[in-house]
């Protein structure tokens, strides 16, 4: 750490702090407005008559509610599944020391390479011939098999002294009871990381979504929002507050569990 | 997805270790294999047989109903006489060399801001952190009203100076500007991080040996800070120079199906979107799009990679 904290710094921080804040602070200042107030030039700075009935209009106009619990459900089964599925196979490339697991890993890597659009025309007719589209799934499921994840789970496990692994297995331990008892626990960091970049993912992605599902009761928040884009982007005022309600959830969590994101992001771009 | 290059090289360096030989090994072939089932099985699936398909697609053309018919290499001659694809790869272009380096630049600045010694330093980092986890849609949204010509904020201080409203959606300067504010304000936190987390690990002793011979902080920045931080820069610019390539969600947000200023933000990604998913028939040729996208950033990738000599300074 620099040890040099003139008032210079302060300041400085605090004027990019307020630059960070001031699109939040013109949006909900805005979502507050009537749509008379929103049409004036220059704009009021603050709402003349501040109402919240915007709020109530986006309810009646999207399935607001709906689309949070897609939200929760989909990032939480692509997290899950995402995390379990690169550890696996993490766990048969590091652990196992499978033969011939320096081409499957050079393979692997080939595939990161490859931008996710090359995939996406393929992935649409996947999904369709199995009679997933407009599903919840078919956001899941595609995204689920990170390569870029066991990479960072190989990279977790060869950090675990492989003596507490042959201990676990001398006692008599399955690959199962290693895996989850020994090898996952001591594993949290990379987990996380990972966990924090699934996350992020499924919370930005737009692309997919919007080809493969079609129906309102199937989109998460973002494409969900993005459907509005034309039918009342005129109305800013509830256009600005479907978007502070949209964001507030996932900041929300954010500010709840930010130790581990922070630590998270730090950790995966470390290597 | 995107590609994270550095880390995975990282882990093949892992893979030739020594390990006992002979009969363990091949025990453990059955249940690696079933280790390694889900992950393969779906790569498989997805990837490679998504790549082969995909592959085999440029090389056609589908009709909207019927079998697709196999016309050769014309998808890629189409591409080269396209100049909406002309466009696109310009504007891409653009984006990239202009909005990489000013994410690299405004995370440095944050990320040397971040690197002091005051009590609040964690209510900063959690604020400049907001953007990275803010739903990129409502984000989009904000700015576009924050923009907006006609009742913008931003055109309501241009006018408070005496200025005229500017076009920010139909003139190229004006796109670009918005775009790269915005692909910057939504993009710098991650790489914040992770150039914090780099200069967190310069060693004490470097700047006390610095300032004992006199060193201004200015000089200390130039001389030891920047050039141990240059892996944590090639890494940060790399992956947002991938990602850049890809931009697709601001265009579908900010701007409308044919409004004025499409021809100015276009990007690849989104001129593949409409031909594959919006044009009926263009399948092969958004097929042969997406290569066309693929090899570009291979070899731009590529060419990062042999940069990188000449300024990122390993230690040891």
């Amino acid at each position: 750490m620099n040890a040099r904290t003139g008032p210079w710094t302060k300041v400085a921080l605090t004027v990019m702090a307020v630059l960070t804040l001031a699109p939040f602070v013109w949006m909900v200042i805005s979502s507050l407005k009537t749509f008379a107030e929103t049409m004036t030039m220059p704009p009021t700075l603050l709402p003349d008559n501040p109402t919240l009935d915007n709020f109530v209009t986006v309810t009646e106009r999207i399935p607001f509610f709906t689309l949070l619990w897609n939200t929760i459900v989909v990032s939480a089964a692509e997290v899950v599944l995402t995390v379990i599925i690169a550890s696996l196979a993490a766990y048969a490339l590091s652990i196992l020391d499978l033969p011939g697991k320096g081409i499957i890993l050079v393979a692997l890597l080939a595939v990161m390479m490859v931008p996710g659009e090359i995939f996406m025309i393929p992935q649409y007719q996947i999904i369709a011939a199995l009679g997933l589209t407009d599903t919840l799934t078919a956001l899941i499921l595609p995204s689920v098999f990170s390569v870029f994840g066991a990479f960072l789970m190989v990279q977790t496990f060869t950090s675990i002294p492989k003596e507490m692994v042959e201990a676990a297995r001398l006692d008599g331990a399955g690959h199962f009871t290693t895996f989850f008892r020994i090898v996952l626990p001591n594993a949290k960091g990379g987990m996380t990381a990972l966990a924090v970049i699934t996350l992020l993912g499924s919370w930005t992605s737009l692309l997919w979504p919007i080809v493969v599902n079609r129906s309102m009761d199937k989109f998460t928040l973002g494409p969900g929002l993005a459907m509005l884009r034309g039918s009342f982007f005129t109305e800013s005022n509830i256009m600005m507050a479907a978007g502070v309600m949209a964001a507030i959830p996932m900041i929300l969590f954010f500010l709840l569990i930010q130790k581990q994101f922070i630590q998270g992001i730090t950790q995966s771009g470390m290597k | 997805m995107t590609a994270k290059p550095t880390s995975a090289a990282d882990a093949l360096a892992g893979v030739g270790r020594v390990r006992k030989p002979g009969y363990s090994r091949r025990r453990n072939i059955l249940p690696g294999i079933l280790f390694l089932l889900p992950l393969v099985s779906g790569v498989l699936v997805f990837k490679a047989y998504g790549f082969g398909l995909n592959l085999w697609m440029s090389f056609t053309e589908a009709g909207a109903f019927g079998p697709a018919t196999f016309i050769g290499l014309d998808n890629f001659r189409r591409l080269i006489g396209d100049s909406n694809f002309h466009q696109a790869v310009i504007n891409t272009s653009k984006f990239v060399v202009l909005g990489v380096p000013a994410i690299v630049i405004v995370a440095l600045i944050a990320a040397l801001m971040l690197n002091v010694k005051i009590k609040t330093i964690g209510l900063f980092r959690t604020i400049l952190f907001l953007p990275a986890v803010t739903l990129p849609v409502a984000l989009y949204m904000g700015f576009s009203w924050i923009f907006n010509t006609d009742y913008g904020i931003v055109n309501g201080f241009v006018q408070m100076l005496g200025g005229q409203p500017v076009n920010w959606f139909g003139t190229n300067v004006g796109v670009t500007t918005v775009f790269i504010v915005v692909m910057t304000y939504a993009s710098f936190s991650v790489p914040m991080l992770v150039l914090l987390a780099g200069l967190t690990q310069i060693p004490e002793s470097y700047y006390e040996a610095a300032s004992i011979d006199g060193a201004t902080p200015w000089k200390i920045f130039w001389h030891i800070k920047l050039p141990l931080l240059t892996p944590s820069i090639f890494y940060v610019a790399t992956t947002n120079i991938i990602t850049m390539f890809q931009m697709f969600s601001l265009v579908y947000i900010m701007l409308p199906e044919s409004s004025a200023g499409m021809q100015f933000g276009q990007t690849i990604v989104h001129y593949y979107y409409q031909n594959a998913f919006v044009y009926s028939g263009s399948r092969g040729y958004a097929a042969a799009l997406s290569i066309a996208l693929f090899l570009m950033i291979l070899i731009i990738t590529g060419i990062t990679f042999r940069l990188q000599k000449y300024w990122v300074t390993y230690d040891k």
